[in-house]
């Protein structure tokens, strides 16, 4: 089979060989249009590197660590990451880099080039799922064209596309990739024409921004939009979308936004005679593929180019149980994470911040009954209320991070595809504060061995120390007490602090977090990475990147903390609550909602619920036949453990945690990671590389695996474990 | 969590699609691995293999009755290291006594029709291994146990 087509109009090469963006090209063509100069790079060229490198196993074995049904989207993207990368360290094979070095020095030129995707599966699926694949523009030299090439291959597996596998039939035997690869056309005007509205059928839409059309594509530009009256071709409508502020320019590498110029500002980017035009093509094109299609167009001085057309598609819907349009929507732009940040960092958590203080100031035991059930309530709407913005802005801003990952991992080219971490982590976090005023308090018992004899035998009320109560006092304050809800009485609520305190004690040496011992390479990372940024002309200001990344690093963990501190305050009112209702069992009260024992102190008859309705994540006692002997995850944070099982599934447990165990659970709390200082690993059943247990375990250099199904199940405390951060692998020696 | 008998079926299944085992005997300490034709009962309690008398498998068998078997489902293609499962077997081997010997030669031949005259010799030995523990391989590096003992260390 051929590795290259040129894409002539009499071409009968198949759409399973081009992809579909190639094969229309020959259609276009074919209908009398010009399109750019171009070739196709086809699906056996991507075979052919897939079979030399013996890729596909490894691709299987990336997607077959875990049952996908089992998958989070963040793991998703784990996966695809890692794919990419494998894609991004393997060489074309020789044989292929010197007929694409042949062919495009004597044809296309190897300079200003466009690398699009032109998957034959796309849009022969019946449902359009935009933006799936990577294109690239302006891509100058064979190095550069290898690297590109091999960007949009791996796109074939992008996270969007595991996402929508079922609909794509996507398979590592039976899908493939071939790719256009055209002269750049340095365009004036571009954009995106319907042949018929997708919202109404009597309609045709137009939609133009000046320079490429890559900045409408990818949603950076708000661009100007034309409805046009079908039958009559005249405008019905023309809508300017937002202030015309930027183009996307060519620059010496790649593309930049570049700012208008004050005439363009004030005028629309088609003339009426461009729209004339234009209105002709599309009724052309429209007639040649026998369907409504939409358009990709550009106008370079005098010349018009077709770039694309594609039948119009239903959109993907789905029903209200399909989350998979909410993840997407999380690929947030760059522009729209930095609004995202202002409005977190400045508004969001001052406000949480001074709820939280608001909150304990009313001591939920000086109210009467009336007024506690009342204060339950408002705890419960604060606490809902800035749960949804939690899930509203904070998870989508934690997309800054993948962003970054996605650039520095460009640009780097890295052996480790989670190098950037690196830079991220190492960041004064919350939770690092939190531990090193633990390790401060651990210290002061420490260094007066008579005070800690007391305090280990008498808990928190022996302490006599004024330093020490005002520190303890302090930690509360800032951080809030871990286990609250936990007891109903303060004094036992601090005992349990007092004992992780001593277990800090413990601690041979004190042991920090891994950014600040590791500063001097963070350094040097760092500026290799902004000097990459300059070489590269990339569009992106290193600085600005970098300082956004690390705020979603940091407030990934952080906002969980501010969060955590309102619902602590809730669960100290319904705490308080609790210990008022005295005529209901104590198994049964343990279980009632905080609305719940609202209604019982307002004195009203409540029809509980038995205790069936509870979570029970407690190993099944009946199961001693099955044992797991080596469990799978993913490779969280590097490094080999060896220790006892603490499985933890109550807050309360956390106290009983002993300096050298491996910390089992279902997910790490932020409110949890105080552990970390005294764990040997972490093993967390949710999955995902930048979630809170991998973080806090990367930050003091301890071995963790995140994702292993059932963990908690499988795992009892006091098991012997073994952690394998490189392979992501649990080794279980039951006792 | 996986039950029982979810991993009993995974078991059962990678059994049900294989002829051959690995079996390993032990003499004076070395181990000794040789490809067995094998049969075993629905309930995965037993296995059923048969040796010539004059094997060296056979006096390894004789002197030493703890054995290990794998049966796998790899095909030596690439796809194993994603696709292929493998079941090792911990249990006790004994030769089958004569009362025994009709109902154990039906379920082996149920398996190895063209064994017959192999196995209806006299100088071929039936023996049953009684199965204490399966280990079973999947997705490369993921284990599972599933027990038929309460012994805590396989190798007791």
């Amino acid at each position: 089979m051929k590795w290259i087509s040129s894409l002539d109009n009499d071409s009968a090469d198949t759409v399973a060989l081009l992809g579909g963006k190639a094969f229309a090209l020959v259609r276009i063509q074919r209908a009398g249009f010009t399109v750019p100069e171009s070739a196709c790079l086809t699906t056996a060229a991507y075979e052919h590197f897939l079979e030399v490198n013996g890729l596909r196993e490894k691709i299987q074995i990336e997607l077959s660590r875990k049952d996908f049904n089992d998958m989070r989207w963040e793991e998703i993207w784990d996966t695809s990451l890692r794919i990419r990368h494998l894609f991004l360290s393997t060489p074309v094979p020789v044989d292929l880099v010197t007929e694409i070095t042949e062919y495009f020095s004597s044809s296309l030129g190897l300079k200003e080039l466009a690398v699009r995707s032109s998957a034959p599966d796309e849009d022969q699926s019946g449902s359009s799922f935009a933006g799936l694949h990577a294109s690239y523009l302006n891509v100058t030299g064979i190095e550069q064209l290898l690297l590109h090439i091999r960007k949009v291959w791996a796109s074939l597996w992008s996270d969007k596309a595991l996402l929508y596998r079922q609909e794509l039939k996507l398979s590592v035997s039976t899908s493939s990739m071939a790719i256009v690869i055209q002269k750049l056309v340095h365009s004036d005007t571009a954009g995106v024409a319907f042949t018929r509205d997708p919202l109404r059928e009597d309609r045709m839409v137009v939609e133009a921004i000046y320079g490429l059309n890559q900045g409408l594509v990818d949603g950076e530009i708000e661009p100007d939009r034309w409805f046009i009256d079908r039958k009559s071709l005249q405008v019905v409508e023309h809508v300017q979308m937002a202030e015309r502020k930027y183009e996307l320019a060519v620059g010496e590498e790649g593309v930049s936004l570049v700012e208008l110029d004050a005439g363009k500002k004030e005028t629309s980017p088609l003339t009426a005679l461009q729209l004339t035009a234009l209105t002709k093509s599309m009724v052309a094109l429209e007639h040649s593929f026998g369907q409504p299609v939409d358009i990709e167009w550009t106008w370079a001085g005098e010349m018009f180019y077709v770039l694309q057309v594609r039948p119009i598609t239903a959109a993907v819907s789905g029903d209200n149980k399909d989350q998979r349009a909410w993840y997407l929507s999380l690929h947030r732009s760059y522009a729209n994470l930095l609004i995202l940040r202002e409005s977190i960092e400045n508004h969001m958590l001052p406000a949480m911040e001074s709820e939280a203080v608001m909150m304990s100031g009313r001591d939920p035991k000086l109210l009467d009954n009336d007024e506690l059930a009342a204060e339950i309530r408002y705890r419960m709407e604060r606490s809902s209320h800035w749960s949804k913005v939690y899930w509203d802005d904070c998870i989508p801003f934690a997309h800054g991070v993948r962003l970054f990952g996605e650039i520095y991992n460009d640009l780097m080219e890295p052996d480790d595809p989670y190098q950037f971490v690196g830079l991220l982590c190492g960041e004064q976090m919350l939770s690092t504060a939190r531990n090193s005023m633990l390790q401060q308090l651990a210290e002061m018992l420490r260094s007066s061995p008579e005070n800690l004899a007391v305090v280990k035998s008498a808990g928190y009320s022996a302490v006599t120390d004024k330093n020490f109560k005002e520190k303890f006092a302090e930690l509360e304050n800032r951080f809030g007490n871990f286990f609250t809800g936990e007891m109903e009485n303060e004094q036992d609520r601090d005992d349990l602090i007092i004992r992780v305190i001593l277990e800090y004690s413990r601690l041979q040496d004190e042991r920090p977090a891994a950014g600040m011992r590791e500063g001097q390479k963070r350094q040097e990372q760092e500026k290799a990475f902004l000097q990459r940024v300059r070489e590269a002309n990339s569009k992106f200001d290193g600085e600005k990147l970098l300082s956004l990344a690390r705020a979603s690093y940091r407030l990934r963990d952080d906002d969980n903390i501010y969060l955590g501190r309102i619902e602590q305050q809730l669960a100290l009112a319904v705490t308080e609550g609790r210990r008022r209702i005295t005529d209901i069992g104590d198994s049964q009260l343990q279980i009632t909602t905080p609305d719940e024992i609202a209604r019982l102190l307002d004195g009203e008859e409540v029809l509980l619920h038995g205790p069936a309705s509870q979570e029970n994540i407690t190993p099944m006692s009946t199961v001693s036949l099955v044992r797991a002997r080596q469990l799978t995850g993913q490779p969280a944070s590097r490094g080999v453990a060896r220790g006892k099982a603490r499985v933890i599934a109550a807050p309360a447990e956390m106290a009983d945690f002993q300096i050298g165990e491996v910390l089992i659970v279902e997910s790490v709390d932020p409110n949890m990671t105080f552990l970390a200082p005294l764990a040997a690993g972490i093993v967390e059943k949710r999955g995902g590389m930048l979630i809170h247990g991998a973080i806090i375990a990367r930050e003091y250099g301890i071995p963790c695996v995140t994702g292993v199904s059932q963990v908690t199940s499988y795992i009892t405390t006091g098991d012997m474990v073994t952690v394998d951060g490189y392979l992501g692998i649990i080794t279980v020696d039951k006792t | 969590m996986k039950s029982n008998d979810d991993l009993f079926q995974e078991i059962k299944q990678v059994l049900d699609s294989q002829r051959l085992a690995v079996m390993a005997t032990e003499r004076d300490g070395h181990p000794y691995t040789s490809l067995m034709a094998f049969a075993h009962t629905a309930d995965l309690t037993t296995i059923v293999v048969a040796t010539g008398r004059a094997t060296r498998k056979h006096m390894n068998l004789l002197g030493e009755s703890r054995v290990s078997l794998l049966i796998d489902t790899r095909t030596n293609s690439e796809s194993d290291f994603h696709a292929a499962a493998a079941v090792t077997v911990i249990g006790n081997a004994s030769e089958i006594e004569d009362g025994e010997r009709e109902k154990y030669s039906a379920l082996y031949l149920s398996h190895h029709p063209y064994l017959e005259k192999f196995l209806q010799s006299p100088s071929t030995a039936m023996f049953i291994i009684r199965v204490r523990h399966y280990l079973i391989v999947n997705r490369f590096q993921h284990v599972m146990e599933l027990h038929l003992t309460d012994e805590m260390d396989i190798f007791t």
